[in-house]
């Protein structure tokens, strides 16, 4: 038994040894990475020590282990795409890559992972670059932990922070996206996951989904982007315990929803946004145990969507609960908390006993003459509110929450 | 006295309510919403407008959202010029009968249209062998 277990172990050793270090930097074997790259194999661990790299392009066509010791720089003196990983099985951690070149056709970004799989980025520090890290074709991929800047600015072109395009099997964990055009962008990616990021002032949206089936995006922070988050033409997508804050502006929402159906919204956080929740061609969707605070408009529900459950939520303090363009209701609300609910609780069963009508007549007015929002909190319009309450008119009469809970869900 | 101040006023009135725009708003790249898709408009070199006899601009994120809005506003869309980004000069957009237009091959934007604008044939041909694309007319791809 003993021989057997010193006989495998000096296996395992000896498979170990096939693997080769190589070293990268001044006074070591290598002094460009690109030679270094060309003289490992298979499997092969390239350890970088500090400095300055400036070799153009770099290309990584064996799946070696890349590591940077220290944090050595690759720089792309804004004339080339950085690292282009072509290898499965390669793994890049501990750089800091910046300055990528910039072009308008064929997306330059500081580390490109073209058609593979198994490749992890992690624990890199990103800046200034056009795109961030981009993966196209690839499946199995795992990016954590990376720090990615850039700087644009309105009216000029700038590339995405994550951008994966056709690939499957995605894992985006703990990375921290600023300044890019959009945080994450996934268009046709299946089956991956986002957990964890929190990207910021991005200018477009701090996460963009696009025809993108069966992900789940879980506790991330969208901060200040131009707008939080947009999912687009696209089902079975999970969104849990997310928070979507301060995301300012004409036509800025948290969460932008458009042709998306058979979708689950739980727990998230919906604070000081122009509106929470806009949805538009939306079908099939619960919207659960979510907090709406201060926005402008809790809900946009268009009258294009249909069969939407929102249920248990906390609505405070926003300026509009729910506004529509339609008089169809099509979606049902259930035991969730307003803060503007003024009915009683006879029966003490900590519900309501009249049902809420969360569509105030102003909003309606406001949805479809977006100047009349100049009379707001006027005399005139507080009148007009509490007699549509009383003999709804203008609104349609069976929009309304039938068990509206007496205390907020602690959520 | 009274009639100079009589004309002044109706100049001013006549003024006022003459005044239809005649060229198209500029696109804010980065700021303005598409409006058939509502995603903002991020790449200038996609962009479209439609203008409308009525003076107002529409405009669009890729060529593919302009042809849907005219579709579903065809009210609109009587009688309107539409403007395309020229590829080759950046945030200049022109009108369609002086565009030459290439699509597919490696061309991707944000809503699938995947078609360019040039102010030239030469260089429309030029772009369209080097990225594999196809020179295409504006009827080709204008299906009602």
């Amino acid at each position: 038994m003993k021989q057997l277990v010193l006989f495998l172990l000096s296996l395992s050793f000896s498979f170990l040894s096939f693997a080769k270090k190589l070293e990268v930097g001044k006074g070591k074997a290598f002094s460009s990475i690109t030679r270094a790259l060309a003289a490992a194999a298979e499997g092969d661990t390239v350890y970088v020590f500090e400095g300055v790299y400036k070799e153009g392009n770099i290309s990584v066509s064996k799946g070696v282990h890349l590591i940077g010791v220290h944090y050595p720089v690759l720089d792309g003196q804004k004339k080339h795409e950085i690292l282009s990983i072509k290898a499965a099985n390669t793994f890049v951690s501990g750089f800091i890559v910046q300055h990528s070149g910039y072009a308008t056709l064929d997306d330059p970004g500081a580390i490109k992972v073209y058609n593979t799989r198994d490749v992890t980025l992690c624990d890199n520090i990103l800046d200034d670059n056009f795109f961030g890290i981009y993966l196209q074709y690839c499946s199995n991929c795992v990016i954590k932990n990376n720090r990615i800047t850039s700087y644009g600015v309105e009216e000029q072109q700038i590339g995405n922070g994550i951008h994966c395009w056709k690939s499957d099997s995605i894992q985006i964990i703990a990375n921290k996206v600023t300044g890019h055009r959009d945080g994450i962008y996934f268009e046709f990616v299946t089956n991956s996951i986002i957990w964890r990021n929190v990207t910021t002032a991005n200018i477009r949206y701090g996460l963009h989904f696009m025809f993108s089936n069966n992900d789940a995006y879980i506790s991330n922070v969208f901060l200040n982007n131009g707008a939080g988050v947009a999912v687009m033409f696209t089902k079975n997508v999970k969104m849990f315990n997310n928070t979507f804050q301060e995301n300012w502006g004409d036509a800025a929402y948290g969460l932008f929803l458009k042709e998306i159906s058979d979708s689950y919204i739980f727990g998230n956080r919906f604070i000081r946004n122009t509106s929470g929740i806009h949805m538009e061609g939306t079908n099939r969707i619960k919207v659960e145990k979510n907090i709406f605070e201060a926005n402008g408009w809790g809900m946009k529900i268009q009258a294009s969507c249909m069969d939407n459950e929102i249920v248990s939520n906390n609505f405070i303090g926003n300026t509009f609960d729910i506004s529509t363009n339609g008089f169809l209701v099509l979606n049902t609300f259930n035991g969730n908390y307003w803060d503007k609910y003024e009915g009683y609780d006879l029966d003490k069963n900590k519900i309501g006993d009249i049902p809420y009508h969360p569509l105030s007549l102003f909003s309606v007015i406001v949805e479809n003459n977006a100047a009349a929002m100049l009379l707001f909190r006027s005399f005139m319009v507080t009148l007009l509110d509490k007699s549509e309450k009383i003999i709804p008119s203008l609104t349609p009469d069976n929009f309304m929450d039938h068990s509206p809970l007496m205390h907020s869900l602690k959520l | 006295m009274k009639l100079k101040a009589v004309v002044t006023i109706t100049c001013i009135v006549f003024a006022i309510f003459s005044c239809k725009q005649t060229v198209p708003d500029p696109i804010r790249y980065n700021a303005d919403h598409c409006n058939n898709c509502g995603m903002t408009i991020s790449n200038p070199v996609f962009a479209a407008l439609l203008f409308t006899k009525k003076g107002r601009t529409y405009k669009f994120d890729d060529i593919a959202c302009l042809m849907s809005f005219k579709k579903d506003n065809a009210d609109k869309a009587v009688g309107a010029s539409i403007y395309l980004a020229n590829f080759i000069k950046s945030n200049e957009l022109i009108p369609l009968e002086k565009t030459f237009l290439i699509k597919g091959g490696t061309i991707k934007s944000p809503m699938g249209g995947n078609t360019l604008a040039f102010d030239n044939q030469a260089s429309a041909q030029h772009y369209a062998t080097e990225i594999n694309a196809e020179y295409v007319t504006w009827n080709s791809i204008d299906k009602p």
